[in-house]
């Protein structure tokens, strides 16, 4: 499984997934908020929880450089490269998720939702910027359109596991946790089927994408047998399997030949 | 803008695969274990019995549209103005190896001992002395040459469209081949 032992980016792989559970979170408790003014503690802890969430990635994405001392020049080509503006995206969303979580750790209600929606809309800016990078015509793997849509599935199923945790009607969580695992689901498998392209794929990299899949799929079933106290085992299961697939994503990227 | 591209121009017809180019451009840069600023790559392809084989030695093409100077993100690529020479700086060099995704030919090669890429600059220390790169003045077949695009582009049975390369249109690659016309995509 020569691959998968080569697949060195696992600081992307958490970067990736904290943007988008930060995303997802701050979109679900900003929506909550605007329909529950009420203060519950759940909401207060996820709401929190964004700015440690993108702190965290930011942090661990650093591991990735050869140079994170140097890591400041990532914003010096903004009108060219796309990682330039993942990195200026991703910094607006910390700075935004910070007075967010602020504002939700001191139950300040007062330019909640405005500070919400805003650090929401940048989140999103954050997690196309970061989907962006990988449209690259060197990697074909990567640039058929599926990463953009395994990330917006990943950030839309984690704020319909986050609003299903928050609400007591469930009903359109489920139906956004079902959108965002119909994503990660089609993505997934669009991205399985093109290793049978470039041989030899391992039975261990079968298993995983199965795995992976599962996973998907479990959080919503989680979700509708058990709509009350389901949420937690889901989002357990939903952040396992994005992990997974996106280690896979960077793993199949070493499958493909190249020149 | 460049005001005159300067180009490699590599005759395969002549490469014998003896990697002189490449272990010399190593030991000029000075490339860690497994990093090769150079390469020749060997190509087998026909069908029986017409079987052929060829040699494709290259570093980086200090292309006309680099997608390295493109989406470097810390700036560390540079297109000079008066020869197009993609030039790569490892002081600016953050280490995020973008560059090594972007480049459809692999030149830019990432050296973890000192956590940032290195990559062809065309000897361009030695070119500003009036000297050449030293893969050109170390193959022994004489088959790797520099001058500027447009002439080399002129020369007879010269193409950048080989079957085992990637589209050229990608970054318009300043590199010309003489290659047997089976291995030519045009």
């Amino acid at each position: 499984m020569t691959e998968l032992r080569q697949a060195k980016e696992w600081p992307l792989a958490i970067f990736t997934l904290a943007l988008q559970l930060a995303c997802g979170v701050a979109i679900a408790t900003t929506v909550a908020a605007a329909y529950s003014p009420a203060q519950s503690v759940l909401r207060r802890t996820l709401g929190s929880a964004v700015f440690p969430l993108v702190a965290l990635g930011l942090a661990v994405s650093l591991a990735h450089l050869g140079r994170p001392l140097s890591a400041w020049r990532a914003l010096s080509n903004i009108g060219n490269s796309r990682l330039s503006l993942e990195v200026l995206l991703t910094s607006a969303f910390a700075v935004s998720s910070l007075a967010y979580s602020f504002l939700e750790w001191t139950s300040t209600t007062a330019l909640r939702f405005p500070i919400g929606a805003i650090t929401s809309i940048l989140g999103i800016a954050a997690v196309i910027a970061s989907a962006a990078i990988y449209r690259i015509p060197t990697r074909p793997i990567w640039d058929s359109g599926w990463v953009i849509a395994s990330f917006a599935g990943s950030t839309v199923m984690v704020a319909g596991l986050a609003l299903a945790s928050l609400w007591t009607p469930t009903r359109p969580a489920i139906f956004i946790v079902l959108s965002g695992c119909a994503l990660l689901f089609l993505s997934g498998a669009r991205m399985w089927s093109r290793c049978f392209q470039f041989p030899p794929h391992p039975n261990l990299l079968h298993m995983w994408f199965a795995g992976y899949l599962l996973l998907v799929v479990l959080g919503p079933v989680l979700l509708t047998i058990m709509p009350v106290n389901g949420a937690p085992l889901a989002c357990c299961a939903a952040v396992t399997g994005i992990f997974a697939g996106r280690m896979l994503m960077f793993a199949v990227a070493e499958l493909e030949p190249r020149f | 803008m460049v005001r005159r591209q300067i180009a490699f121009f590599v005759d395969a017809t002549r490469c014998i695969n003896c990697k002189t180019c490449e272990v010399a451009c190593k030991d000029a840069n000075d490339a860690a274990v497994g990093r090769r600023i150079r390469r020749v790559r060997s190509f087998e392809a026909g069908e029986f019995p017409e079987i052929f084989a060829y040699n494709l030695s290259m570093a980086c093409n200090h292309c006309e549209d680099p997608a390295c100077v493109r989406q470097c993100p810390a700036k560390a690529y540079t297109k000079r103005e008066s020869d197009g020479i993609v030039i790569h700086d490892p002081e600016r060099c953050i280490g995020c190896r973008y560059c090594t995704w972007v480049c459809p030919y692999g030149a830019p090669q990432y050296d973890e001992r000192e956590g940032r890429v290195r990559k062809c600059n065309l000897c361009v220390e030695e070119l500003d002395r009036g000297g050449t790169p030293v893969c050109v003045s170390s193959c022994p077949l004489r088959a790797i040459e520099i001058g500027m695009l447009d002439e080399i582009a002129q020369r007879p049975g010269v193409t950048i469209e080989i079957s085992s390369t990637p589209p050229s249109e990608l970054t318009k690659p300043s590199i010309r081949y003489r290659i047997r016309k089976e291995a030519r995509r045009d």
